[in-house]
This record gives C-alpha cells, sequence and structure tokens, in this order.
C-alpha cells in the first residue's frame, strides 16, 4: 500500500486536451473526504477480518476462564453467558452495533473496558514511536544527503556500513546492548522501568531516550538509504545541472533544489514505519517494560481475550489510515504538482 | 580534414560592425573520457557577442561535452587540452573551482533541451529566477523581483506577474522553455549555451523559440552557441555553423556557404538525408488499383465516432473526440499533431491496448472492440506495433533472438521454423542474422529500430502501426530506416498507420495523411493535396513553422505573434483551434466546425478553409 494516491501528474494529458470540471469542491477538501471515506471503508474490511481471525484461532475465552481443570458443563454455560454458541453473523452485528455506540466491550480476562485498557497504553506507545521516529530522522536523513553529496569518499562508505549494521541488527539485541552500555557509562540513568508521562514527566523523558535509540537508529537505516538513493537521483536532474550552471555552489543547489525534491519517497518510508512502530513495538515494550499496545495485543491474542484483540486490530488499521493521510499531505506540502494545485 | 575557417578574416570582416569580441575561443582543443580515446579532437571554435554560431551533429558526435566544457560542468574522468580555450576572457583550462562557479551564470550560461527537467519541479519560477539574479546581481526585495519580471517580459511570456507564481508543470512546454531562457539570462551572461533547445518542442512552439534566440542575440547582445542536429533549426536561426562529426569539425563558415555550398561529403550526405517538405522523390511509384488509397474497395480499418476520455481527479479530459477514419488494405495513413494532440491514444486503441470511451473499431469488417480469447490473439498477430524509442521496447535482458520468438511463438511459430523466420526477416531489415544472438545494448540505435521493425513484421501482419518510429533517430539514420519502412510494405503487402509530429517524415511516406489538433481530426486528404494546398488553418500553421533547411527561407522580420500559452479552452463550445486561428471569427467560437469534404479525398473541419490556391 503505497502512500501517495495521488501518483504522479499527468501535464501532459491535462496541458493537452479540453479539460472540463466536473467537482466543484476544493480540491484539497475533496481530497481529504475521498481519502476519509476510503478510510472508513478499509476499517470496515478490517472489522470483518479481524473478527473472523480471533475465532479462526483455537480456543476460546470461555475455556480460559474456566480454566484447564474445568468440566465440560461449566465451558458450556460461560459459553452460552458470554454470546459465544449464537451464530457467527449475529455475533458480528452485536459487537458491530456497540463499537458504532463506542462501546468497544470489556475484557473477558479482568473485566475492565476495553477502552480503558487501551487508554492506558496508547500514549506510551505513540510516545515511543514518535520520539523513535524522530531519533531515526534525525541520523538517517542529513546521513542520507550528505552520504550522497560525497558519493563514494569516506562519509559515504561508513554511512553506508552503518545502515548495514543497522539493517542487520535485530531491535531486541539493539536495545539489550544499549541497556549495558548505558548502565555501565550513566549509571544512574534509569535505564530499564518506564514511567507514564502523568506520573512525572521528566521521569518518563528520561525512561524513554533509551527505548527511542533502540527502535530509532536501526530504523534510520532505512531512510538513510532511502535519502541517499533519492538523493543520487536528483543530482542526476537537469535541474541540478541548471542550478550548477548558473553559478550554484554544488552545497547551494543541494540545500535549494536538492532536497526538497529528494524527501518525498523518505517521508512515505518515514510515516509508514511511524504506523508499523505502533503495532511492531512488542519487542522493546518487553525489554525496557513499558505496558503498551503490542503488549496488550499479544497478551490477549494469548489469553483469547476476543473484544481486546479485535479493538486492537482496528486502532492499528486505524493508524495506519492516518499516517497514510498524514504522508499524502505532507506530499502536497513538498511536491505542488501533487492534488493538481492550480 | 579540418577547415579552419571558423573565424576566416574574409567573413569577419563583412559584418564586423555587428559583431563584438568574442566570447568563447577554442583552438585545438580536445576532450578525453578516462583511457578512451579522445571524444572531442582538435576542435577550433569561436563565438563573437551577437552572433549565433550553430553547431550541427548528430548524437555522439561530442556537441554537447563541448557546451559542458565551456560550464567547466564535464564529468570528473573527463580530461581537457587545449592551446587555448577563453571563454569571456578567462581561461578555463586553468580556472579553478572558484573561479568556474564565479563565471557561471555571469559570463556563461545554459539552455538546456528540456525545459520540464531543467527546472526545480518545486519552486514557483519567479523564485528560481530571483535566486540567481540575487546571485550575480546582489538584487534584494523589490527590485529583485522586478529585475524578475523584467527577464520574463524581454523573453515575451504573457502576464509575467501571473506566470511568475505558477510553478514549471502549470506552464505550456513553449512557456517553459522561455523561462528556463530567462534563468539563463538572470545573470547577464555574454555567451549562451543552448544545447537542442526546441527539440523537444512541438514544431509552432520551436519557431517561436528560434525566432526568441534572434531576438535575444540582438537585445542581450549575447554570443549564442546553438547545438543542435537539425539542419532546419540551424539554417533558420545561426549567423555562421560548425559540422561536427566523431569529435571533429570538419567544416564551419558562414551558414549560407555551408549549407548552400558544403565542401565536405559528411555535411552534403547530411543535407542530402533531411527530407524536405514539398519534395516527394521517396515515394514508390503509384501501383496501379493494389496502391495507394484503395476507398473503393472494402477498407481494411473502418473506425467510427472513436472518443476516448480520462478522469484525472475530478476532471474529464478528452484525448480523443468523435473521431472517424477509414485505413485501405495496403494504404500509408500518416497522422500529424503535436504533443497532446490524441495521436497516440489514437493508435493505442487501434492496436486496443486501450479501449474507446465510445465508438466502433472495425478490422476485415468485423467489431474488434469487443474481442477475446483466440479471436483477440489472432486479432493481435494481425495488428502490430513499432515504437519511438527502439531501446524502450526492447527488453534490455533478452537476446534479439529470444525478443523476435515471442510474436512468433504467440502465433504457434516455434523451434527451427521460427528461427529461418527470424533470420529471413533480419535480413530483409538489414541486421545480419548471425547477430541475433547478441543482447540489445550492443547495436546502435538505428539498428535497435530495424530490430524493432523485423520483429513487428515477423509474424507476418496484416497492419503495423508506427508511433514516431524515426524521431529518436539521426537524420541520416532516420532516412534510411524511412526507406527500410517503405521497402517493408511493399515486400510484405502492409497498412501502414504512421504517427509522426514531423511533417516532412509523414510526407515522405504517406498516401494520406490526417492532421489531428485537440483530440479531434481537422484535416484529412492525399498527401500531395494536403502539403500542397491545405485547407485548415492548424494545418497552414504547421506547415509554415517547419524549418527549412534553406537559410535563404528565412523569415527576416519576425513578425511575433503572441505564445502559445497552452491554455485550451476548457469545454470548447466552438471550433478548437480558434483560440490560434488567424481567421477566426464569432461563429468559429460558437460552434463547431463538422468534418466535411471539400474535394474528393480532401476533407476539413473549418468554417473558413483556406484558399485553395494556397495563397494567404
Amino acid at each position: 500500500m503505497h502512500a501517495t494516491g495521488l501518483g504522479p501528474p499527468s501535464h501532459r494529458s491535462v496541458a493537452a486536451g479540453l479539460v472540463g470540471r466536473a467537482i466543484a469542491l476544493p480540491p484539497l477538501t475533496a481530497f481529504i473526504a475521498r481519502r476519509v471515506l476510503r478510510g472508513l471503508a478499509v476499517l470496515f474490511v478490517l472489522s470483518i477480518v479481524a473478527f473472523g481471525l480471533v475465532r479462526l484461532l483455537p480456543g476460546n475465552p470461555a475455556d480460559v476462564l474456566a480454566g484447564p481443570y474445568s468440566d465440560a458443563a461449566t465451558r458450556a454455560r460461560l459459553a452460552q453467558d458470554l454470546g459465544l454458541n449464537r451464530p457467527l453473523t449475529e455475533q458480528y452485528l452485536m459487537w458491530l452495533g456497540r463499537l458504532l455506540h463506542g462501546d468497544f466491550g470489556v475484557s473477558v480476562y479482568n473485566g475492565l473496558p476495553v477502552l480503558q485498557l487501551i487508554k492506558e497504553r496508547l500514549p506510551n506507545t505513540l510516545e515511543l514511536a514518535l520520539a523513535a521516529t524522530v531519533v531515526s530522522i534525525l541520523w538517517g536523513v542529513p546521513a542520507g544527503a550528505i552520504a550522497a553529496l560525497r558519493q563514494g569518499r569516506t562519509f559515504d562508505r561508513m554511512a553506508r556500513g552503518a545502515a548495514f549494521l543497522g539493517l542487520a541488527t535485530p531491535v531486541f539485541v539493539f536495545g539489550v546492548c544499549l541497556v549495558l552500555v548505558a548502565s555501565i557509562a550513566v549509571p544512574s540513568w534509569p535505564s530499564v522501568g518506564f514511567v507514564p508521562f502523568s506520573d512525572h514527566p521528566v521521569r518518563n523523558l528520561q525512561s524513554t531516550v533509551l527505548p527511542a535509540l533502540a527502535l530509532g537508529l536501526p530504523l534510520g537505516a532505512t531512510l538513510c538509504r532511502f535519502m541517499r538513493t533519492s538523493m543520487i537521483e536528483v543530482y542526476e536532474q537537469d535541474y541540478l545541472r541548471t542550478a550548477l550552471a548558473t553559478g550554484a555552489t554544488r552545497l547551494q543547489a543541494t540545500l535549494r533544489h536538492g532536497l526538497r525534491n529528494a524527501s518525498g519517497p523518505v517521508v512515505t518510508v518515514a510515516g509508514l514505519q511511524l504506523a508499523g512502530l505502533v503495532g511492531n513495538s512488542i519487542l522493546i515494550e518487553n525489554v525496557f517494560a513499558i505496558p503498551g499496545i503490542g503488549q496488550l495485543t499479544v497478551n490477549s491474542l494469548m489469553q483469547k481475550d476476543y473484544s481486546v484483540t479485535q479493538a486492537c486490530i482496528l486502532l492499528l488499521g486505524l493508524v495506519y489510515i492516518v499516517m497514510n493521510l498524514v504522508v499524502d499531505l505532507i506530499h502536497l506540502l513538498i511536491d505542488p504538482r501533487v492534488g493538481g494545485s492550480r | 580534414m579540418k577547415v579552419a575557417a571558423a573565424d576566416d578574416p574574409g567573413q569577419t570582416q563583412k559584418d564586423d560592425a555587428r559583431r563584438g569580441e568574442a566570447v568563447l575561443r577554442c583552438r585545438d582543443f580536445n576532450v578525453r573520457y578516462g583511457t578512451a580515446p579522445d571524444s572531442v579532437r582538435a576542435v577550433d571554435l569561436t563565438v563573437r557577442a551577437g552572433e549565433i554560431v550553430g553547431l550541427i551533429g548528430e548524437s555522439g558526435s561530442g556537441k554537447t561535452s563541448v557546451a559542458m566544457a565551456c560550464l567547466g560542468l564535464l564529468p570528473k574522468q573527463a580530461h581537457v587540452s587545449a592551446e587555448t580555450f577563453e571563454v569571456c576572457g578567462t581561461d578555463l583550462a586553468a580556472a579553478d573551482d572558484k573561479a568556474l562557479t564565479r563565471l557561471r551564470g555571469s559570463e556563461v550560461a545554459m539552455v538546456f533541451q528540456d525545459a520540464m527537467g531543467a527546472l526545480d519541479p518545486s519552486m514557483r519560477v519567479g523564485r528560481q529566477i530571483g535566486e540567481v539574479v540575487a546571485r550575480h546581481r546582489g538584487l534584494k526585495g523589490k527590485a529583485r523581483q522586478n529585475a524578475v519580471l523584467e527577464l520574463l517580459r524581454r523573453v515575451r511570456v504573457p502576464e509575467p506577474e501571473h506566470r511568475a507564481r505558477q510553478y514549471p508543470h502549470q506552464l505550456s512546454g513553449g512557456l517553459r522553455q522561455r523561462v528556463a531562457m530567462a534563468l539563463a539570462l538572470a545573470g547577464e551572461p555574454r555567451l549562451l549555451l543552448a544545447d537542442e533547445p526546441t527539440t523537444a518542442l512541438d514544431v509552432t512552439v520551436q519557431a517561436e523559440i528560434l525566432r526568441l534566440l534572434r531576438t535575444v542575440r540582438d537585445e542581450f547582445g549575447v554570443g549564442i552557441l546553438l547545438i543542435s542536429h537539425d539542419i532546419g533549426v540551424i539554417a533558420q536561426t545561426a549567423d555562421r555553423v560548425a559540422v561536427m562529426r566523431d569529435g571533429e569539425i570538419v567544416e564551419s563558415g558562414a551558414v549560407e556557404d555551408v549549407l548552400l555550398r558544403p565542401t565536405s561529403d559528411y555535411t552534403r550526405m547530411l543535407l542530402g538525408s533531411v527530407p524536405k517538405l514539398g519534395e516527394r522523390a521517396r515515394r514508390r511509384p503509384a501501383e496501379g488499383a493494389g496502391g495507394g488509397t484503395d476507398l473503393d474497395g472494402a477498407p481494411l480499418f473502418v473506425v467510427d465516432g472513436l472518443s476516448r476520455s480520462f478522469r484525472a481527479r475530478g476532471r474529464v479530459v478528452h484525448a480523443v473526440r468523435d473521431v472517424s477514419l477509414r485505413v485501405g488494405r495496403g494504404e500509408v495513413l500518416g497522422v500529424v499533431g503535436e504533443s497532446g494532440s490524441g495521436k497516440s491514444t489514437l493508435a493505442k486503441m487501434l492496436v486496443r491496448l486501450d479501449q474507446p470511451s465510445a465508438g466502433r473499431l472495425e478490422m476485415n469488417g468485423a467489431d474488434y472492440g469487443r474481442l477475446r480469447g483466440k479471436r483477440l490473439k489472432a486479432f493481435r498477430r494481425a495488428v502490430q506495433m513499432v515504437f519511438q524509442h527502439p531501446a524502450g521496447s526492447l527488453n534490455p535482458k533478452l537476446r534479439v533472438v529470444t525478443s523476435m520468438r515471442e510474436p512468433l511463438a504467440a502465433g504457434g511459430v516455434t523451434g527451427g521454423e521460427a528461427r529461418r523466420r527470424i533470420d529471413e526477416v533480419l535480413a530483409e531489415v538489414g541486421v545480419p542474422p548471425e547477430t541475433a544472438g547478441r543482447l540489445p545494448h550492443e547495436f546502435s540505435g538505428g539498428q535497435k529500430q530495424r530490430i524493432a521493425i523485423a520483429r513487428a513484421i515477423a509474424a507476418r501482419p496484416q497492419v503495423v502501426v508506427l508511433d514516431e518510429p524515426t524521431s529518436a533517430l539521426d537524420v541520416s539514420v532516420q532516412a534510411q530506416v524511412l526507406d527500410l519502412l517503405l521497402k517493408v510494405q511493399q515486400a510484405e503487402e502492409l497498412t501502414y498507420v504512421f504517427i509522426s509530429h514531423d511533417l516532412a517524415v509523414v510526407q515522405a511516406i504517406s498516401d494520406r495523411v490526417m492532421v489531428m489538433y485537440a483530440g479531434r481530426v481537422v484535416e484529412i486528404a492525399e498527401a500531395e493535396a494536403l502539403f500542397a494546398s491545405p485547407a485548415h488553418w492548424y494545418t497552414r500553421a504547421l506547415l509554415e513553422a517547419v524549418p527549412s533547411p534553406d537559410p535563404r527561407d528565412r523569415p527576416e522580420s519576425g513578425a511575433a505573434s503572441p505564445p502559445d500559452t497552452g491554455d485550451r479552452p476548457e469545454e470548447a463550445r466552438g471550433c478548437v483551434f480558434a483560440a490560434r486561428c488567424p481567421r477566426a471569427e464569432s461563429r468559429c467560437r460558437a460552434e463547431a466546425p463538422e468534418l466535411s469534404t471539400l474535394s474528393a479525398g480532401h476533407a476539413v473541419a473549418c468554417h473558413f478553409p483556406a484558399d485553395r490556391e494556397g495563397s494567404k
């Protein structure tokens, strides 16, 4: 799923022919409206997939609740209470109906509302994902750009080596290494153990640094590669040659005409990485003991906690949809050819 | 053979008054890439302020290397040596990076072929020009803005205030090239290098830009080095000419001397290869009832009311509108039009690579618009296509013989039988069959196009649709490929639909010619009738815009018509050409003309067709 649904403009065909306008909405509003509608459709399909998926897995909440030593009658009664033996379509429609009223159900495992479980964990995960993305952009983008500027020289080789290392190292190995290094170098730093932002903001930020580095440094490797490739492509473009031919130095040309034009693919990758982090940060959440969405999803899956799993899957889908929209809006800002600006 | 007439004293005196000091002087100038033999050898070239020097050469002749060397922008592995190599008094051979950067833009600037690519796509054009103005003239704020608008005005960009705020993709091709010119002139250079500045443009726009080049020469007093493969462009624009071949200058002198009284064989060959309007020597003799326009017999193709529209973000773009035509068996139908006229979309629909939005397509009396499965396969065998870029249409990773087996295999011909046919067609197009085991990159551009043609005819089709088949080739190669196409057409009894923007090429090969504008057919006639007495004003504009390879045809007084801004009427009620038409009246803007017959075989969509006598 590529984020630029708008694609490159077909200015030739537009300039060419007779152009009639069918929709009167301002392009941006129409664009966003279309995107939101499409996102809702995706969520609807995803709800069916999520609902079906959790029920395809072996075992059900009644078994888990009743425990391993329960008898068949207890399990049957529990299943009856939970409504598990009704027709699947009826169960799905009931769930969907409650969803539309904002009721995500209750966890069968600990009796807490699903919404509350998510509310407790989502900020932690989002904070971590954002911080990791910032880290990855901070090193990946400049390193990629400089590597392209000094293609084939020492910096380029070092950046490419670092990027390769970052891609090849599993995240949790990297995390454990970081914890070890940090606890030796700065023993007073809170290396493990997470403090929610609402409890103690400063400690929270301190405790986010290491996991953000552990996640963000390897991710930056991908950005570095994309930025380097994209910049090298831009260097081959005529407009950079034009800038040089009108007396710009290589650095000036890069700063004024290079970076912005090279950033398109990088924005796409960074946006999807951020969305991916929300779902995939389970390893780092475990290493650093952070109560996040990743943990919640995996635990609920193992506990056959249907309503929690379903809500988590929908949430992850929503994050992807939102990030895609954000990426597209940034593309609108970067590239005037996108979105039919007049 | 080196002719050192570049600044022969006799020539120089003639119009010394207009000429200023030399802004480019090179003597015994060589460029070498790595350890390869010199790609530019012993070049003597002088450009003076206020003159246009044309540099003619085919691809690979080293003409772009000369230009890039003048900017000091050759790749690192290039090695330059020269007895003299001065740009505006600076010795480039000795200049360091700093001196070169200072020189670029302020003394020497360049206009590239592809203005779309040469402008930063994500920056408003006014700002791009402003950046150069600021760099070289140190202007800021309002003064800078005024300088930008002044430049745009001087390169004849209409509504400069509005255009300065637009992005490159919002401008038409011609306006983009004007903006690129303004950008190059922003630092007030004394030497302007123009590398194929009109090659990517439509012929009517090309004429405007060439006129602008002459204006710039006179108004700005710059010396212009105009690089082109197109002899017509040079003939109509340059004051002096140098002909380059394989890195050497084989002939140079005043434009009339070189082009009218060439002394080298190469120049003579080059001039002989240029297809000229009004000459139809190359056409085969008319052959009885079978050849030519066989409109009385059952036509091969019948196209009725064909339209194709695209939906692009809430807008509907009509690429082809209500096109009807017949193509006779064994006929060559030429289709002419500028970019965006819908000719390629029409071609795609003819071979069913694209589905029409409306209309009917018939071949041999059967509707093929909805064919599927086996019948579609049989149709595909009968109709083949040749594209503009042979390099792009041959898979670079497949050996030629493998690529050529594909159309044959689709028709059930395989193994030794296929190989025999491949050898046969390769020999027919003049490619040695022994070389069939090679990869495409081992062949030259012309040979690749020969192979593409061989592939198209291998499965014995009835029709070949050729989309700009010679546009990417050098003139001398183009002439050979055109000859080959005619020979093959007769030998294999083929029907051609030949699409090109180049009128002279179309004239050289077609029986009938159809002119398209904005998705519509505006005129269709026998080739001879069309070129002798064009009835539609657009056809006339096209014909007049073709630069003649004879420098004496130069229109000295450039009656500058307003440049084509590329703005097309959104939903034209009337004639699509009305906005650009010299003859347009209110009726033209209100009512769209129907295609109506003028005389047998000559139809035109115009309320006021031009005089049949060809007078204005």
